[in-house]
């Protein structure tokens, strides 16, 4: 029987599969997820965490999870120095990259206790991904981390006027043979995530090869907007 | 656009590879090289590689007969003066190209277009001391290796180049079943810039040599993105010299912007001679 709480905002991949997986789901932005719900956690194996929000809400929301419930937590880290999430608090036991969608059939997974592995190999049964364990989390994981740079470097060449994005989509595709152009993978992922970890690797090296293009920034916002 | 007889001038990898497809779309190719035994091997390999894909049913034989006839050697002096296409796939090296395109643009009929395969030298560069009217019919054709089954040309507007024959090359190359991309005049056209970060990030992600990290990223990249290599690997390929230089090139041609920047682990390998397959070490060993 799994027996886990899951907290998920709406804009992360598989949400319905994750709602309707029989498990007690909460949407953070359209349920109320802790208040009077103490029961739910405390008969709970380990708390899945996919919420997509900023860097110091995600530290401070995952505190509140950590010193409230005193459970496995298991965490979505995709946008984050996952490094520094682990060592901060307690009881996150495991985490993952799911955010971004990878042509592939796996996910990454840092996996720190048994309780961790069994949650992430449920989560592989319910996305259909294999989770694969990664050495350590990082900033960002590996293949997001490589993918924002692709991307962030396609939207420097339209501010250059270089080429279209379906020029530049075709030619990765059909050059280099990746399985997807940079503005497939956004039209997948959105700007505002790439944006994100762009802004959280240079928040967190200081170094300016990770400034975001001013176009993406702008895409982001119309986005959000 | 009618092209029927094509100039490719050098005959190494790519040269070969690139006249090899025009040959296979039934036009009159004429391969150009100042070392002649260097002519007659590509031809070979051409001839030979037609042979096996006959036999594989890929092509019949009066097809094969058709490309071995459509083929021809040539040093530089005596090729076709009215070829429709040109294209350059010669050392990369600025003077060495300035100095044959001008001997061609005296040469060769006015209608003659001009293209380069260069991947690092800035088309226009190339094109600076060409007559006005040739600078108009002058643009990059940037393959990709190999050429015969890569889809991708990289179509680049120089300074000069007329667009209505840039577009009609692209229109040209699709309807054969290339997959090409438009673009202008900058460092690393297309790929060789997007992709930097390909092996960019991963070196930052590394840190430091690792063959354990070394293959978890190459895996990651593989069954999470679904690249068909990891980063690691590729430049195991590529060689690790020849995707140091490229970095460098880019690098440098943007002035040192930090995106761009290599990475020191890279200048080690080259340095100890670790430079991938062909020298049987890199980020693994091939012996």
């Amino acid at each position: 029987m799994n027996n886990y709480v899951v907290l998920m905002t709406s804009d992360f991949p598989y949400y319905e599969k994750f709602r309707d997986s029989g498990v007690t789901f909460f949407d953070l932005e359209m349920d109320e997820p802790f208040e009077g719900k103490k029961s739910e956690y405390a008969n709970c194996d380990a708390i899945l965490d996919f919420a997509n929000i900023d860097p110091e809400r995600k530290m401070s929301y995952l505190k509140y999870l950590d010193f409230e419930f005193q459970k496995p937590i298991i965490s979505d880290l995709s946008l984050y120095w996952g490094d520094f999430y682990i060592e901060q608090i307690a009881n996150l036991e495991g985490s993952f990259s799911l955010l971004f969608q990878g042509q592939g059939d796996s996910f990454e997974a840092y996996i720190e206790s048994e309780t961790a592995k069994k949650a992430l190999d449920w989560i592989g049964s319910i996305t259909g991904k294999k989770p694969i364990q990664v050495s350590s989390p990082g900033i960002g994981f590996t293949f997001p981390r490589t993918l924002v740079m692709i991307i962030n470097e396609a939207f420097y060449s339209l501010e250059d006027n270089m080429s279209s994005p379906e020029d530049m989509d075709t030619a990765m595709k059909f050059g280099v043979n990746y399985p997807l152009g940079p503005f497939e993978w956004l039209s997948m992922i959105g700007p505002k995530p790439v944006l994100q970890l762009l802004d959280e690797l240079y928040n967190v090296t200081g170094e300016a090869r990770y400034r975001a293009s001013k176009l993406l920034r702008l895409e982001a916002n119309q986005y959000e907007g | 656009m009618e092209l029927k007889k094509v100039v490719v001038i050098g005959a190494g990898t790519m040269g070969q590879g690139i006249a090899q497809w025009f040959v296979q779309q039934g036009i009159q190719t004429e391969l150009a090289d100042i070392n002649e035994k260097q002519v007659r091997a590509a031809i070979e390999n051409m001839s030979k590689s037609w042979d096996k894909l006959e036999k594989k049913g890929k092509f019949t034989s009066s097809q094969t007969e058709e490309f071995n006839n459509n083929i021809q050697g040539v040093d530089t002096i005596g090729i076709f003066t009215d070829a429709d296409l040109v294209i350059e796939a010669i050392i990369e090296d600025e003077k060495i190209k300035n100095d044959l395109f001008m001997d061609l643009d005296a040469r060769m009929s006015k209608q003659t277009i001009f293209a380069t395969n260069t991947s690092s030298i800035p088309v226009s560069t190339i094109a600076k001391n060409l007559s006005s009217e040739r600078q108009k019919k002058f643009l990059g054709l940037h393959f990709f290796n190999p050429a015969p089954i890569m889809k991708l040309v990289e179509v680049i507007d120089g300074h000069w180049t007329d667009r209505n024959i840039s577009t009609s090359l692209f229109d040209w190359f699709q309807s054969k079943g290339k997959k090409p991309a438009k673009c202008k005049d900058s460092p690393g056209f297309i790929v060789n810039r997007l992709a930097r970060n390909y092996y960019g990030e991963a070196f930052r992600i590394l840190q430091s040599e690792n063959k354990e990290k070394i293959s978890e990223i190459d895996n990651v990249m593989k069954s999470v993105g679904g690249f068909k290599m990891g980063p690691f690997e590729l430049m195991d390929l590529i060689g690790i010299d020849v995707n140091l230089d490229v970095s460098t090139s880019v690098w440098n041609s943007f002035y040192q912007e930090p995106r761009f920047s290599p990475h020191r682990i890279q200048k080690f390998m080259v340095e100890s001679g670790r430079l991938g397959r062909k020298s049987k070490k890199g980020f693994y060993d091939y012996e």
